[in-house]
């Protein structure tokens, strides 16, 4: 379970204006998809970073199972990422000079026969065995996003961070991303979404709406759907 | 790290060719340096020695009157004079000769027997001018032609016969009537056994005209040896100091401005490196990769580059250094070869150079916000 509660993160950008998020709770358990919809620059993606433990916030609280987030020190962090969250972003962040395999074992901060094993299996079920030597710049878009999909699934996470995960996709490989993230919740993982657009709500088992304008945006639930998990609705989320 | 520097060729490619073009400076400015100082050793080897230490009694106006000391020494006094050396006096080799014109199958010549040259200490080069075995003689072009001596042949003298080792090139100078033995030859021939008139020397005290070196040498030599007084070739010595002292300038400019423009060129692309890495490198954070990772992508890198920097820069310089040098100095080209023990030196110095040139954008990039690229991204 990954949860947050009062956290504000708020900073100006360069063209002077506030921006971030303020007083944000959130609580994703095991096997639900929370998908965090709203506007480009509302702080989305701030909250995706500072639930991963990537960006401290101004103030509040993440818990990711029973850790505090930011109780600990930075090399606690990152053995979190390393171990708990996968990542998935809007532009993929594929390394250029590695291979596709390469690129999913890298997800792994050691490779092991038992990572090889699961990385080769991922690859296999995105779709991607044929292209395992290939570079990400031969890749298509599709195929790039599966890839990431494969290096943040390597690690066995519990936690799915997506940022705008299929913002690049065309139609059919944003349903393929979604079916494997909605597989991943259904084992009993927690998938966490941001994006502005309606791709994931046939997958969401709730989405929360951002609202407020010209600066940090809160978040309120929306419609509550749980496709097959029998767990329905969430806490207030309010800005 | 492969991979990356396969994928970013150009950037990699100037790395590498930096510390290759820094290393083979080095190694091209170490070699004619070496080069520099054994052509004119040879050069001065050639032109004969730069000291003369003969006995205090000696009437100089005489001296060169006869071209030798009329007096003598006792023969231990160049091995006196070698062991005190290093406390009042260095030298890199002293010879013990005795030399007496005498008659020579009818005319006089100048008998000159040279004792074993004493190494300095310390001095790992091979003794300068040349030993004559006993019962061997070198002769002068003019003695031999009077005599129509051949090596081979044999040459009476004080009644003692020696077999002529190597009739002398004409030089122009009294060598040429001049006739080398053994020390031990020319004390029985001239009745003199025991006896030397001078030490002759190469000094090193390296100093040129205007830091009086002789005044400096005549100090260290009264306490040293008093029954001795010295006379310098100053041309000579001068010429030595000044070609060893330009060799160490030019070393000495040459070193820390490669090191500088090497540092410099290899820190600049490493920064450039980082920059364009910046996404990679928030990637490897959001990963979960620490920051002594992300450090180690960097130095590694550049420990790769430095290695091959050095592979090609040694070989590119000792390329030089052999082509060049054997042009430069003709004397002593068949005596260049390849420096081994620089170039090992180099080969594990230049990686860790390079990492240490690396070091700043290293950390800096270790250090990097991986939320900041992120969300920039």
């Amino acid at each position: 379970m990954i949860a947050c509660s009062q956290l504000s993160k708020v900073y100006r950008t360069p063209d002077g204006r506030e921006a971030g998020i303020r007083d944000v709770s959130l609580e994703a358990r095991p096997g639900e998809m929370v998908v965090v919809r709203g506007p480009s620059g509302c702080g989305k993606s701030t909250l995706l970073l500072a639930l991963g433990g990537m960006l401290r916030p101004d103030a509040g609280r993440v818990t990711l199972g029973a850790a505090d987030v930011y109780g600990g020190p930075a090399v606690a962090r990152a053995r979190l990422r390393a171990t708990t969250v996968g990542f998935v972003f809007q532009l993929f962040h594929l390394v250029p000079y590695l291979t596709v395999r390469g690129n999913v074992l890298a997800g792994l901060l050691r490779t092991t026969r038992e990572g090889e094993a699961r990385a080769d299996a991922l690859m296999e079920e995105l779709g991607l065995a044929g292209r395992r030597d290939a570079l990400p710049s031969t890749l298509s878009a599709g195929e790039r996003q599966r890839t990431a999909l494969a290096r943040a699934l390597a690690k066995k996470p519990s936690v799915l961070l997506a940022d705008e995960p299929t913002g690049n996709l065309d139609p059919a490989n944003a349903r393929a991303v979604f079916a494997r993230m909605d597989q991943f919740r259904r084992e009993g993982g927690t998938v966490v979404v941001v994006t502005h657009g309606p791709d994931a709500d046939p997958f969401a088992t709730r989405t929360l709406e951002a609202f407020g304008s010209g600066g940090p945006c809160g978040f309120r639930a929306s419609g509550m759907t749980a496709p097959g998990t029998g767990h329905a609705g969430g806490t207030g989320i309010l800005s | 790290m492969a991979r990356e520097l396969w994928h970013r060729p150009v950037n990699a490619g100037l790395g590498a060719l930096g510390l290759a073009a820094g290393v083979a400076l080095l190694v091209v400015v170490q070699m004619l340096a070496t080069a520099a100082e054994r052509e004119t050793r040879r050069v001065v080897r050639d032109m004969g020695f730069n000291l003369r230490i003969i006995p205090r009694e000696t009437d100089v106006e005489r001296f060169h009157e006869l071209g030798h000391s009329d007096r003598t020494l006792p023969e231990d006094a160049a091995r006196r004079l070698a062991a005190g050396a290093g406390t009042f006096v260095s030298f890199n080799h002293l010879t013990p000769t005795l030399e007496r014109w005498t008659n020579v199958m009818g005319r006089d010549a100048l008998v000159t027997g040279l004792g074993p040259a004493i190494t300095g200490p310390g001095e790992k080069k091979a003794p300068m001018g040349f030993t004559v075995a006993p019962g061997r003689a070198h002769v002068g072009s003019a003695v031999a032609r009077r005599l129509g001596l051949k090596p081979g042949g044999t040459l009476e003298v004080g009644g003692r016969s020696l077999t002529v080792e190597k009739v002398l090139a004409e030089a122009g100078t009294q060598d040429d009537v001049r006739v080398y033995v053994s020390l031990a030859d020319a004390q029985a021939i001239l009745g003199l056994p025991g006896r030397i008139s001078e030490i002759r020397a190469i000094d090193c005290l390296c100093l040129t005209a205007d830091q009086d070196p002789l005044g400096k040498l005549r100090e260290a030599l009264g306490r040293l040896l008093p029954e001795a007084q010295v006379l310098q070739l100053r041309t000579l010595a001068d010429a030595r100091a000044r070609q060893r002292q330009a060799a160490e300038r030019f070393a000495a400019l040459a070193t820390p401005l490669t090191l500088l423009v090497g540092g410099a060129w290899t820190a600049v692309l490493a920064f450039l490196n980082v920059r364009e890495r910046r996404a990679e490198v928030g990637l490897w954070r959001a990963l979960g990769h620490g920051p002594w990772r992300v450090l180690g992508l960097f130095l590694g890198r550049a420990a790769i580059l430095g290695v091959a920097g050095a592979a090609v820069g040694c070989a590119a310089g000792t390329w030089a250094g052999l082509h060049h040098g054997a042009r430069l100095y003709p004397v002593t080209a068949a005596a260049l070869v390849p420096d081994v023990a620089l170039m090992l030196r180099l080969a594990w110095m230049t990686p860790l150079f390079a990492a240490l040139a690396s070091l700043v954008p290293a950390a800096l990039a270790a250090a990097q916000d991986p939320a900041e690229t992120l969300r920039a991204d």
